[in-house]
């Protein structure tokens, strides 16, 4: 069986610091995922990934076992996540493309009809991901947090360090910014 | 629809779309190289942070101190030698405390 994390972080306290591998394993597939929705390109992940272990590892102490393990380290995730976010701001690459063959055929079969449908989530998650990219630092990581992991304000607020008034002015901000994002990309005259 | 409910709809449609959790071979081996290579935390980080902050919070107050000070030397200036340039006010600052030149050299023995 499975050692706890509990027992797994006493016995590196204790001075067996190889065993942080078990939490490394244990871990890094939801990190990788939560990673993948901020970083531009897979080799910014991984940095981001190694970047969040490192500093679970040198605050391990910190961590006094009152909520799980893996709520702490979702919180390192999280602010990790957001100063790569900023650094991004800092250096951005390139100026808005045009929409994809892909991008326009969703929006030209999605836009008018009123139902959801499941088909081509992938278009859908390429345009999302482009308006992402011009957003604000807070704004998308709010927005992703909000409406792309489907996490409630509380649980927000938990993460980020932010106030609960603070969490709900910031997504009504980022929701307004988002549409200025989309009308820039022309997706209007699909409407 | 307006744009609102297309940003909404977009969004769900990317929610839907799942994100890759895939982790690259032997990662959690270059995690565990990083964390024995990585330099240990500095203690005094905390410190240096805070201590920077004070410093810039004790630069602005001098400057503020500063400027109210300087204010006050030319209002009182102004009040007690009307019509004294800046230039004799700064020599009288400056040299007030010096000795008298002429009078040493009165006082000096003649061979």
């Amino acid at each position: 069986m499975d050692a706890s994390d509990t027992e797994i972080i006493t016995a590196i306290r204790g001075g067996d610091s190889g065993r942080f591998e078990e939490l490394v394993r244990r871990y890094q597939p939801r990190l990788f995922a939560t990673a993948r929705r901020y970083a531009r390109r897979e080799s910014e992940v991984e940095d981001i990934v190694q970047a969040i272990l490192v500093r679970v590892f040198q605050n391990l102490d910190s961590w006094r076992g009152d909520a799980p393990f893996e709520h702490w380290i979702m919180r390192i995730a999280v602010r990790v996540c957001y100063d790569a976010l900023r650094v991004h701001q800092r250096n951005r690459e390139q100026p808005m493309a045009e929409l994809s063959e892909e991008e326009s055929s969703w929006l030209e079969n999605h836009a008018a009809s009123p139902e959801d449908r499941t088909d081509d989530t992938a278009a859908a998650s390429s345009l999302v991901a482009r308006a992402f990219e011009e957003l604000a630092p807070a704004s998308r990581l709010i927005l992703t947090l909000l409406e792309l992991e489907d996490r409630s304000v509380r649980e927000i607020s938990d993460l980020t360090g932010w106030s609960i008034p603070l969490v709900k002015v910031r997504a009504f901000r980022a929701r307004a910014e988002m549409r200025r994002i989309l009308t820039r990309m022309g997706v209007e005259k699909y409407l | 629809m307006n744009l609102e409910d297309l940003r909404q709809k977009l969004v769900r449609s990317a929610r839907r779309h799942p994100v890759s959790d895939a982790v690259p071979y032997a990662f959690e081996q270059r995690v565990m190289h990083a964390i024995r290579n990585a330099p240990a935390p500095d203690p005094f980080l905390p410190w240096v942070a805070g201590l920077w902050r004070a410093a810039l919070c004790a630069l602005a107050i001098a400057l503020l101190s500063g400027g109210f000070h300087w204010r006050e030397l030319v209002n009182a200036s102004a009040a007690a030698g009307e019509g004294v340039p800046d230039a004799e006010l700064l020599e009288v600052a400056v040299l007030g405390d010096l000795p008298d030149f002429d009078s040493i050299d009165s006082e000096a023995p003649t061979p």
